[in-house]
């Protein structure tokens, strides 16, 4: 049998989530759904229950409060109203309870819902605190630790209902909008703890070196940890790459640039939905919240891939893991000698020339790579001040290349390596002894994170 | 349909208040004391331009009868002038309701103007005003008794001091 539905004159999408009663009262009135009358008996009852609770507020010692005070006990009551009117099937038995009830009657299941809600509350904040993620993040972390204390130690919910009582600093993937006081609280720690779960399917340190990637310093940003890790494991299944390790090298980047630099903003959705439905089977999520989580933050997360792909800066997007205790290593291709018999003639040339300006214009004409330089400057037999005019001429890392692959040790040089290549590593040591202690210092440090190719 | 902060119907209200203040005359004229009823609509509208002026909202019957029953038994008063006083004295608790930031009562304040303006101020609203309340709001905003008068205490101290010479 189909169930018929009722058909009402008010518009939901219209009706505002933190001032529920209001914009509901003001829609009714406006599509005629309420009587003037009624709408003037609803406002003199609400009236009549400020003046209540105003005494109330004042324990009765005072007859006048300041407007502000006045306004907050207002706001506060027509908050707890609503928030008893959303927690009815829906418009219809709310505007029924409006007709036929009292507003003192409305406001007292108010207060029983948001005691529900309370407790409601601290059931997601002890879930939050059971998933919480291993990060150095300071924001995340003060605001489990600390940032709701203050709403469970003294949220009112006689005369500040509607206040939100809390130190809420880090930022959600969906950030809560259109809700106050406890049901702000709930649908913010809810989506926390979507995130948490979804992170927790990841290890902690893993994705302590996503974001170092991200930046270096996160643990002082306010950023969300779990759209980089989602943003990570998306970017792994679309490569069809294994999802834990959570990392990208070069040439996965470029893959995944190749792949979607060709899909419209629209195409790209879809894509990213079909490697999300792919992501939550390969990690087996059962939770469907959180699938549902998921799949509603893929529009902002097509935007932001989009626009890594349009401004080539996919590296920030899909973030390779960084390991601060790892030094990066860096590769460094020495080039292609040149030919043989040309290097001969080249060196025949060289050993030829009368003045050293000569034999610099032959390497600054000739010489094209390191390779070629290296065994240049072991062939020529340089002396230090010759040398030293050629090593003027290198680059730091070019220098670093060089001490890596020709250290000094006078122990060893006399059995291992030719007469010229002693001769080449004294002049070179020389030479980096004359450096500035900064540049030499520099040098000195890249020479351990190269690696000579 | 608005939901801002108002009164009633405002002629309801005054008319209501205007008659609750009539009923005082039946205590006051005890002391030769009466208000007309465009005196008693005067001091109404006294009040709620006060409430407008100070940012205050007020339910229930309000001060005025307070004030008026208090003060009826003061002797610096008399007919002469007598609603030209009322209007001040509402108009001046309104304005140290602000000032001593709600933290004392309707009628611990009523209480206290009374007592000083019966006693050190001897009838000067000026004085009232200006000097006691001035001193006593400062003293509840600080947290210090009402009461405290430290010129009273500089001016007992050196009168030990010129006894002690």
């Amino acid at each position: 049998m189909n169930s018929v539905k009722k058909t009402t004159k008010i518009d939901v999408d219209k009706l505002s989530g933190e001032f529920y009663f209001q914009s509901l009262l003001q829609e009714a009135y406006v599509k005629g759904v309420l009587s003037p009358k009624e709408s003037e008996r609803v406002q003199l009852e609400c009236l009549k229950l400020l003046a209540d609770c105003t005494e109330r507020f004042t324990r009765g010692k005072s007859s006048s409060v300041r407007v502000e005070i006045a306004q907050g006990i207002m706001a506060s009551n027509l908050y707890t109203i609503g928030i008893h009117l959303k927690s009815l099937p829906d418009v219809e038995a709310a505007l029924f309870q409006i007709e036929n009830e009292s507003i003192e009657k409305l406001y007292e299941y108010g207060l029983q819902v948001l005691k529900r809600k309370i407790k409601v509350a601290s059931y997601f904040y002890n879930r939050v605190c059971k998933t919480k993620l291993k990060t150095p993040n300071q924001a995340y972390n003060i605001t489990i630790d600390q940032g709701f204390k203050p709403f469970f130690d003294h949220y009112e919910i006689n005369f500040h209902a509607h206040e939100i009582p809390s130190d809420i600093d880090y930022q959600l993937i969906h950030p809560v909008t259109d809700l106050a006081g406890v049901e702000f609280v709930i649908k913010y720690l809810e989506n926390l703890y979507y995130e948490n779960l979804f992170c927790s399917y990841f290890d902690a340190d893993i994705i302590d070196e996503v974001m170092t990637g991200y930046d270096p310093s996160y643990q002082n940003l306010l950023d969300n940890i779990c759209e980089q890790v989602f943003l990570n494991a998306l970017g792994c299944q679309l490569l069809n790459a294994p999802l834990h390790p959570l990392d990208f090298s070069l040439a996965d980047l470029d893959a995944l640039d190749r792949q979607l630099k060709k899909y419209s903003q629209a195409e790209l959705q879809r894509q990213l939905k079909t490697a999300a439905q792919e992501l939550i089977t390969n990690l087996l999520l059962t939770n469907p919240s959180l699938k549902k989580y998921l799949i509603a933050s893929l529009p902002k997360i097509t935007t932001t891939i989009y626009r890594g792909l349009t401004t080539h800066s996919l590296n920030k997007v899909f973030v390779p893991r960084n390991n601060p205790n790892i030094k990066p290593i860096r590769h460094y291709n020495m080039g292609i000698k040149m030919d043989d018999a040309a290097y001969r003639e080249m060196v025949t040339e060289f050993l030829s020339c009368r003045f050293f300006e000569d034999k610099l214009a032959i390497i600054k004409e000739q010489i094209k790579t390191l390779a070629d330089m290296e065994d240049l400057l072991i062939a020529a037999e340089l002396k230090a001040a010759e040398a030293a005019m050629i090593f003027d001429l290198l680059e730091d890392i070019e220098l670093a290349v060089l001490t890596k692959r020709h250290p000094l040790h006078p122990a060893i040089d006399a059995i291992d390596y030719s007469a010229s290549e002693v001769q080449m590593q004294q002049n070179l040591n020389a030479y980096m002894r004359a450096l500035p202690r900064d540049r030499l210092a520099k040098i000195l440090g890249m020479t351990t994170t190269i690696e000579v190719v | 349909m608005s939901f801002e902060l108002m009164l009633f119907d405002n002629f309801l209200i005054e008319k209501q208040a205007v008659s609750e203040v009539l009923l005082c005359n039946k205590i006051t004229e005890d002391y030769s004391l009466a208000l007309s009823e465009e005196q008693a609509l005067e001091l109404v509208e006294t009040r709620s331009d006060s409430l407008k002026n100070y940012g205050r909202i007020e339910f229930g019957s309000g001060i005025i009868e307070k004030v008026i029953l208090t003060f009826a038994d003061t002797p610096y008063i008399s007919q002469y002038r007598y609603a030209e006083f009322l209007n001040e004295l509402v108009e001046i608790f309104y304005y140290f309701k602000n000032e001593t930031l709600d933290l004392i009562s309707d009628d611990d304040l009523i209480g206290t103007m009374k007592k000083y303006f019966d006693g050190v101020c001897q009838g000067s609203l000026d004085q009232l005003k200006f000097r006691e309340l001035e001193r006593m709001a400062k003293n509840v905003r600080l947290g210090l008794d009402p009461d405290y008068n430290d010129l009273y205490d500089s001016e007992k101290l050196r009168e030990a001091e010129d006894d002690d010479e």
